[in-house]
């Protein structure tokens, strides 16, 4: 488990290690390590910072910033809920407390067999079809309160 | 067998373009072919064929609605929809028609010729037909085009760069996102010419994280547009590459943007310098909006001319409007500046969704001000909005209806507002959050008189001295909703004060 | 151009900001976050303005000048923004926490007599405070996350150790991984070198010294100058109560500029330290008895006296303080001349920049820095070669970075990836030992491709024939066998260094402490010749002297064969103007420099030594031999803040006064003399250095009768062409002076050999590689390499006493990881280094600063014995020490080898490696 651990981040790393004159690229290199875990381990900021001829500092001060890092592993699946205005016009936040009602977890939380974790997003760009519903790699549109059980039983 | 076009673009997939494509797969009857959206997105997920009269489509189908469209009963000509009927399409003329990675489908189209012309030109010709044609940023600022690639162009430096700004962070926007999967090339072909006049051999598309889609779209184009030898500036190879963000609406503010892109924490610089001057890595850089770049190709190919002579005195074009919210038809509208707000929401919006009555509209995504009823008559124009101390934005509008609570909208533009500060300068950082608790403390029953004053006066701080316009123009939606609603607000306060 | 602000006409250059031009007219705006030291932010807006024709209120920190334009800084518009924004930040600071004295004095200015968001009702700053820096705290509750200190420490000092950590209301500074990781202790366990720029660059004191903290803010504030490295740092004492609280670097210190390192900064309080020497003792067996000034000075007039009649003139010595003033150090080789009547006097330049001294005066024809530090501002480029500024002077090592981020290319040339090796375009990693034969192989490159500078070479210098003959021979492929760096590199170096326009060298001990370190001098002196890199703005050689004085020491004539200003001691004018003045004939027989003391005194030669400030028992080479020297010494008198290794040895031991406690001058690497004065007293009476030579004189028949050092420095001007100029009233500007300064009128010399060089036309020197004095062998398979940390300072015996230990409380010896795997040793391991000479025990740890089969250590413990290993091997012409090379082995050692107080004193080993 540890050494594929270990293998991904090697990889992300190696991927993203500074070809001079390109600059190291701290962003560009924590979401490549994201990508290959799901999620940026704390612990190892000193081995991203040392690949990248970076400091902590500026590795953590990157990471602190962007919220779609994230420090710790998600559940097997993601919701994210739209929070755009077009989202909100059309009564998005209906479905957000239907969401939450259904896997009984709060905005954040992730549920206790670790099956889902649900977030709030920015627009997602899909307005014209909105509400947005994003599940994985999976966006729905127009979801309504009453759609949401037979949406989420699809993931298990 | 029957060619049937379905859009492939994110929200005609989430409409349900995905799950009839699944349906379909196995169909022998058809060949289905994934076209860009045409941006009726009410209509979607809608499927079109050829017939003896040009193209008809049929709307909203569901999978069992094969038979129909095989048998060829019940689609409407697609030139007859009244939507798409009333428009002008120049930057979106490809949408729903063509196949978005097919460059010579774009090419058949009118594509590659605004490049074309530009490669006829020295790089002082391509900046004065732009001056010609008036074009301003359609990111928000709308800042003359022209005079920003001068700048850039001017500028001694061994290195210079063209940015897409493509993090389309506005809510209630996606025309960018349309544009890149939908027809990237064009936006290639925008920033081939501003490289070109600029003399940039480097470029990025800074795409928000929320469009994998339109990112990897992006990506193919790119391969494929280098594949097809099109990646070139003046014989220097042109490395053009997408980067992705990681979830800051700053970041969509140019300075922010380019700091993110160099992989840095995306806070607001002080400007001057200005990135035209130094901008990436310290070296003149052009940052333009996904949209602005997509416009350039028809304005080389037709002229500086023709695009000044479209639109009003002081906004020249075509403008993407993308509706949203409670209007019953929802979706992508490229029109000419000039029409009021009212002709938008009734003509192309086609009123409200049903049961449902108008109440205000919000033009120009989070820090839009709202407008309402009374105020439709507005037009669509740079100048008209300046007046009004709004903003036309990046083109989105956002429609509210009755049963918006319109303390808690204002108290959701605070908090997005306390949520996305990058928490550089103190009347945003610090400002946002004691809005956004004035607001909650006044729907909670606790809020006095004093605190409407306060937080108009807060308001006024924030707008005056923000470092950038996301504190800048925050306080907007708040105050015109206290402006245009005062009783909602008034109604909340604590008993006490309510009697004073 | 001219611009209105506030209706009076100002005057301001372009580029400035309305700020900025503002500030220089007089007129203040209220600010937080601007600092001329940063670049343009503009966080705080309370700067904010209103100019006539433009709408809003920018920010005028921010906003640049135009010409005519019509700024206003006050109005009510403006007034009642920055009200409100100085409310928000009231509103942030939790409850309770008491607001700081810059935020109290700002609410008070804009009038913030209440908040108006209701107390409790809203969010305040996280509870943070971070006490885990030995020198100050940080506490959120103070702070207004303008980000000065971050920015500081990214733009002046290049650490990068701080970040501002989330976004939002909820950003604030954090050092390391601090926040992720451990936010109490995010200091500790950052990168952070502690040099306070970002504690000085804080506006509100959210970052504070502890010394101010625990004993009060400063009451009064005297001017002064560091007394570590050779930089000569600028400094503000802060004087409370008769003590020492707080010591601010100045923004008017020319070398310095408002920066600092940890040791000057907070590396101070050893003045207060509970063993600081404050009575004379005299030795008695193995015990010390405390005797009063009176009978120490007697003793010393009568001992000297004593040997002198026995033996005669040169039995006698004195090894001066390069640690010490001008004046001392003029009046202590006085006092040998003129008093004993011998030249045996020097100082320990001896062991650090002699071969400096002989390398350029051959060349040069002057021996000290050609150029200034200003002059990185405009160098197009900087080599550094054997010399690690970011950790011996740190302020330059900023600069370079600075200057470095600027775009300037850098190339370092040092056997370790030190931290600007890992930042330079090229790191030339050589061999300990080869320097010669790679800057050699640089002048064949510049030959053969035609990059001399023909014009230069005809006007300016002589026997370039030779030179060009020598270099020939060494290829850089031949280069690249010796020195183990790839042929390419050696080209490219060449080339960047040849072809910039301007490029600055600067070099450290690397160069001068080697076997042959007079000729590595001379093959970077013809370098700088071939490529006409001397004389102008930007170039030069740019010895980076040691100690704070190392340089005046050697320029006041403590030195064996020179009198002041290098005069040659048998130049008749001045044997003339010299018995004017002090009366006395100028010995001209040459004396001996310091190893030959130890020689003279194993031979029984020497019966009388006097060693000011400087601590040979630890620091100078081969220390059996030392030691050995010392004892067999019928009189040795010690004089030194604390009772260091040599004091030990002595018969006699007179405490110092620190620099905080006297006046004069210091020279520093720039040649730049500058004033310390005294900002406290001395503990009991102490006389400064340069009063007991005056006692001691007077007691032995030769009145010295100066009342204040500036009436010694006024002789000095009066003996020594060089320094006609100087005077205590010149001075006193802040910028000092920089010599030779000819004449009163004269400014001083920021640039050397503009025009001509002292003897005319400069001299190349051929010179060959050489091998070191010893290589790496079967029994001793190792090459080691001794040198400083940035925490520590040369013997210790004044950074051991203060808070820096709390960082770093060991010598370790650096290993290549493969070479530790290989040994199969682990990191913090006590290992034994043999030497032929010695052995020393030391905690090994695994660096990727050094080479395979290349060891390096410090020599600032005295329990680590670090120079029992070394050699007496010598440069031949300077005789300064071999201190880089020596083949030693490596041993793990047994564990009851170890007594179980230093195993668990071991186990809790601190250290810190700067990369
Ligand atoms: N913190 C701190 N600062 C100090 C001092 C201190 O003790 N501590 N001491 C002061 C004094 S007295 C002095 S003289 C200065 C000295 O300052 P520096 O000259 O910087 O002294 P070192 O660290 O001894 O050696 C410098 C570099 O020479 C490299 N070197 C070793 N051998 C060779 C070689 O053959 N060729 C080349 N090119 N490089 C080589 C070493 O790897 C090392 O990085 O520092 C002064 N400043
Ligand atoms: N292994 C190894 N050894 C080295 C070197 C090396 O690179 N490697 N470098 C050598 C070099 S370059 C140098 S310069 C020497 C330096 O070696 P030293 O000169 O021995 O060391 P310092 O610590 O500079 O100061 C010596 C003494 O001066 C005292 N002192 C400080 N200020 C005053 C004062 O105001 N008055 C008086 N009276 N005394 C004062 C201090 O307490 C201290 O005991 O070390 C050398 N030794
Ligand atoms: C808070 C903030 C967010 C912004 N977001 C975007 C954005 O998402 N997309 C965009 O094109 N411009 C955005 N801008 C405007 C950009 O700063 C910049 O003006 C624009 O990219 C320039 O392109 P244009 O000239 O084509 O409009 C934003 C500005 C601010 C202050
Ligand atoms: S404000 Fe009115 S008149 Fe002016 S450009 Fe806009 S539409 Fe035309
Ligand atoms: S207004 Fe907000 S987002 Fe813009 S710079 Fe200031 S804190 Fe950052
Ligand atoms: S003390 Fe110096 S190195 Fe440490 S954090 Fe502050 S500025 Fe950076
Ligand atoms: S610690 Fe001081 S300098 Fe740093 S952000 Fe806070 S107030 Fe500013
Ligand atoms: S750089 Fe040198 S002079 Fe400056 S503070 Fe540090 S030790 Fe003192
Ligand atoms: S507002 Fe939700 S998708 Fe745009
Ligand atoms: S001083 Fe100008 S913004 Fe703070
Ligand atoms: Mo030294």
């Amino acid at each position: 488990m540890r050494t594929q651990y270990g293998t991904r981040l090697a990889e992300a790393l190696e991927s993203c290690r500074p070809v001079p004159p390109d600059k190291p690229n701290i962003l560009k290199t924590l979401l490549a390590v994201q990508a290959g875990l799901g999620y940026v381990p704390t612990s190892d900021l000193p081995q991203i910072a040392q690949v990248l001829g970076v400091t902590d500092a500026q590795v953590a001060g990157v990471l602190s910033y962007y919220s779609d890092l994230r420090t710790q592993p998600s559940s097997r699946h993601l919701i994210r809920v739209c929070r755009g205005e077009s989202c909100t016009a059309n009564h998005g936040l209906r479905v957000l407390l239907a969401i939450q009602d259904h896997v009984c977890v709060a905005v954040g939380g992730s549920t206790q067999a670790e099956r889902f974790t649900v977030e709030q997003m920015s627009c997602a760009g899909n307005c014209a079809v909105s509400p947005t519903v994003i599940v994985d790699d999976e966006m729905y549109g127009r979801v309504v309160p009453s759609q949401v059980a037979a949406l989420l039983e699809r993931y298990e | 067998m029957v060619r049937l076009y379905l859009a492939n673009d994110t929200s005609s997939r989430a409409a349900g373009a995905g799950r009839l494509a699944d349906a379909w797969s196995e169909r022998p009857e058809i060949q289905l072919i994934r076209t860009s959206s045409r941006g009726a997105f009410f209509l979607e997920p809608m499927v079109e064929r050829d017939m003896l009269n040009g193209r008809e489509a049929w709307f909203n189908v569901s999978p069992n609605d094969l038979p129909r469209i095989v048998a060829g009963v019940g689609g409407t000509p697609v030139a007859e929809i009244p939507f798409l009927q009333q428009q002008t399409r120049f930057t979106f003329a490809n949408f729903g028609i063509t196949e978005p990675l097919a460059i010579d489908e774009y090419q058949t189209g009118g594509g590659l010729k605004g490049l074309a012309a530009a490669q006829g030109l020295s790089p002082e010709a391509i900046v004065e037909e732009l001056r010609l044609s008036r074009l301003r940023g359609r990111g928000g600022a709308a800042f003359p085009v022209w005079k920003k690639w001068q700048v850039a162009q001017q500028a001694r430096a061994e290195q210079k760069y063209v940015v897409a700004n493509a993090d389309e962070g506005d809510a209630g926007t996606y025309c960018d996102r349309m544009i890149m999967e939908g027809d990237p090339f064009r936006l290639i072909e925008g920033m081939l010419i501003c490289a070109r006049a600029i003399g940039a051999t480097r470029g990025f598309i800074y795409c928000r994280y929320e469009y994998p889609a339109a990112a990897q779209t992006m990506r193919f184009a790119i391969q494929k547009a280098r594949e097809a030898d099109l990646l070139d500036c003046d014989d220097d190879p042109f490395d053009l590459e997408v980067v992705v963000g990681a979830g800051s609406y700053v970041c969509g503010e140019e300075t922010a943007l380019l700091e993110s892109l160099e992989g840095r924490r995306g806070v607001v610089l002080a400007k001057p310098p200005y990135p035209a001057e130094s901008g990436l890595y310290g070296k003149p850089t052009v940052v333009s909006n996904v949209l602005t770049f997509a416009t350039i190709p028809n304005i080389l190919a037709n002229g500086g001319a023709w695009h000044a002579s479209l639109g009003t005195e002081g906004s020249c074009g075509t403008m993407a409007l993308q509706l949203g919210g409670r209007v019953k038809q929802p979706g992508l509208v490229e029109v000419p500046f000039g029409l009021t707000l009212r002709d938008v929401l009734d003509r192309f919006g086609g009123g409200m969704i049903p049961g449902s009555r108008f109440k205000a509209v919000q033009v120009g995504g989070p820090l839009g001000s709202l407008f309402p009823e009374s105020q439709l008559d507005m037009p669509i124009c740079y100048d008209a909005f300046a007046k009004a101390g709004a903003i036309l934005g990046h083109g989105g509008i956002v429609v509210y209806d009755d049963q918006t609570d319109m303390v808690e909208l204002a108290r959701h533009f605070m908090a997005f507002t306390a949520d996305e500060s990058c928490g550089k300068c103190t009347p945003c950082r610090v400002g946002s959050v004691r809005g956004r608790e004035i607001l909650e403390r006044i729907q909670r029953g606790q809020g006095t008189a004093e605190d409407l004053i306060l937080l108009a006066d807060l308001g006024e701080t924030m707008k005056a001295t923000s470092l950038c316009a996301l504190g800048g123009r925050a306080p907007y939606p708040v105050l015109t909703a206290m402006e245009h609603f005062p009783d909602e607000f008034r109604n909340k306060l604590s008993a006490f004060s309510r009697q004073q | 151009m001219n611009l209105t602000i506030n209706g009076r006409t100002v005057t301001a250059e372009s580029g400035d900001t309305i700020f900025l031009a503002a500030l220089k007219a007089g007129i203040s705006i209220p600010s937080l976050c601007v600092s001329h030291q940063l670049a343009p932010f503009g966080s705080c807006r309370l700067c904010i303005c209103e100019i006539d024709g433009q709408s809003g209120t920018p920010a005028s920190c921010t906003t640049p000048v135009r010409p005519d334009m019509v700024v206003h800084t006050e109005g009510d518009r403006l007034r009642r923004h920055r009200h409100n924004i100085v409310e928000l930040y009231l509103s942030e600071q939790p409850e309770g926490s008491g607001t700081s004295g810059p935020l109290r004095e700002l609410a008070l200015a804009c009038g913030v007599d209440r908040v108006r968001y209701p107390a409790g009702a809203h969010s305040t700053r996280a509870s943070v405070r971070d006490d885990s820096n030995p020198f100050f705290i940080f506490d959120n509750a103070a702070c207004i996350s303008c980000a000065r200190c971050v920015r500081a420490c990214d733009e002046i000092q290049g650490t990068h150790a701080l970040t501002m950590f989330g976004r939002g209301f909820s950003v604030r500074p954090t050092a390391g991984g601090g926040s992720l990781i451990s936010e109490t202790a995010a200091f500790a366990t950052s990168n952070c070198v502690s040099c306070g720029a970002c504690v000085k660059e804080c506006p509100t004191g959210a970052l504070m010294e502890k010394t101010v903290l625990e004993q009060g803010m400063p009451t009064s504030i005297v001017r002064t100058t560091c007394a570590y490295c050779g930089v000569g740092c600028a400094f503000d004492a802060g004087v409370r109560d008769g003590r020492v609280v707080q010591m601010i670097p100045a923004d008017d210190g020319p070398s310095n500029r408002g920066h600092a390192c940890m040791k000057g900064r907070f590396g101070w309080t050893y003045n207060n330290a509970p063993d600081r020497l404050s009575v004379p003792l005299l030795r008695r067996g193995n015990d010390w008895e405390e005797i009063s000034w009176e009978s120490a000075l007697d003793l010393v007039a009568q001992e000297f006296t004593r040997i002198k009649g026995a033996f005669g003139p040169d039995a006698l010595a004195t090894i001066s303080s390069s640690r010490g003033t001008n004046e001392e150090n003029y009046l202590f080789a006085k006092f040998m001349r003129c008093v004993i009547g011998t030249n045996h006097i020097d100082n320990c330049a001896r062991v650090c920049h002699s071969a400096t001294v002989t390398g350029m005066m051959d060349t040069l024809g002057a021996s000290a820095a050609t150029n200034s530090l200003q002059d990185l501002d405009v160098a197009q480029l900087i080599m550094v070669v054997g010399a690690n500024p970011t950790e011996s002077h740190p302020v330059v090592g900023s600069r370079i970075k600075q200057a470095h981020r600027r775009g300037v290319p850098l190339i370092v040339i040092d056997p370790r990836r030190t931290e600007l090796a890992r930042l330079a375009d090229l790191h030339l990693q050589l061999r300990p030992g080869s320097n010669v034969a790679l800057l050699n192989a640089m002048g064949h490159v510049l030959v053969k491709e035609g990059l001399l500078d023909r014009a230069f070479l005809a006007a300016r210098t002589e026997g370039i024939e030779d030179w060009i003959k020598t270099v020939s021979d060494c290829s850089p492929k031949a280069a690249e066998a010796i020195t183990g760096v790839p042929a390419h590199l050696i080209g490219q170096a060449a080339r960047l260094y040849g072809s910039s326009g301007a490029s600055y060298c600067c070099h450290g001990l690397g160069v001068t402490e080697h076997r042959w370190g007079s000729h590595g001098v001379i093959a970077l002196c013809n370098l700088a010749l071939a490529t006409g890199n001397i004389g102008r703005p930007g170039t030069g050689i740019n010895p980076l002297r040691g100690q704070n004085n190392v340089q005046g020491a050697s320029d006041m004539g403590c030195l064996p064969t020179f009198f002041t200003g290098y005069q040659s001691l048998d130049d008749p004018k001045l044997a003339t103007l010299h018995q004017t003045i002090t009366g006395r004939p100028l010995p001209t027989k040459r004396g001996m420099k310091t190893p030959d003391m130890w020689d003279a005194a194993i031979a029984g030669r020497l019966k009388g030594l006097w060693i000011i400030g400087y601590d040979v028992a630890q620091t100078d080479p081969n220390l059996k031999k030392v030691r050995e020297a010392l004892k067999q010494v019928e009189f040795l008198v010690v004089q030194d803040l604390f009772l260091s290794e040599t004091a030990k040895h002595a018969h006699l031991v007179l405490p110092g006064a620190s620099f905080l406690e006297r006046d004069g001058t210091f020279t520093n690497l720039e040649r730049r003399i500058q004033r310390i004065r005294k900002a406290v007293d001395p503990p009991q009476g102490i006389l400064p250095d340069w009063r007991v030579v005056c006692e001691v004189s007077n007691r032995m028949g030769y009145p010295m009768s100066y009342r204040h050092p500036s009436e010694i420095m006024d002789e000095i001007a009066r003996l020594t062409p060089m320094f006609a100029g100087v005077s205590y009233d010149r001075l006193d500007q802040h910028t000092g002076l920089q010599w030779p300064v000819p004449t009163v009128m004269h400014e001083g010399t920021t640039l050397m050999h503009q025009e001509t060089f002292p003897k005319g036309k400069a001299r190349f020197v051929a010179v060959e590689y050489l091998p070191p004095g010893e290589a790496a062998s079967k029994d001793y398979p190792f090459v080691l390499t001794t040198g400083r940390i940035l925490q520590h300072y040369n013997c210790g015996a004044q950074t051991r006493r203060t808070d820096i230990l709390e960082l770093v409380d060991t010598d370790v010896l650096e290993m290549h990881p493969a070479d530790m795997e290989r040994l199969q040793l682990r990191d913090d391991e006590i290992v034994r280094v043999v030497s032929a000479r010695g052995e020393a025990l030391l905690p090994v740890v695994g660096s990727e600063r050094v080479l395979l089969g290349h060891l390096f250590t410090s020599f600032h413990f005295p329990a680590s014995t670090v120079n029992d290993l070394l050699s007496s091997s010598a440069d031949d012409s300077s005789q300064c020490p071999e201190y880089k090379v020596s083949a030693v082995r490596v041993e793990p050692i047994e564990r009851d080898e170890l007594d179980p107080e230093d195993e668990v004193e071991l186990r809790h080993m601190r250290r810190q490696l700067i990369t």
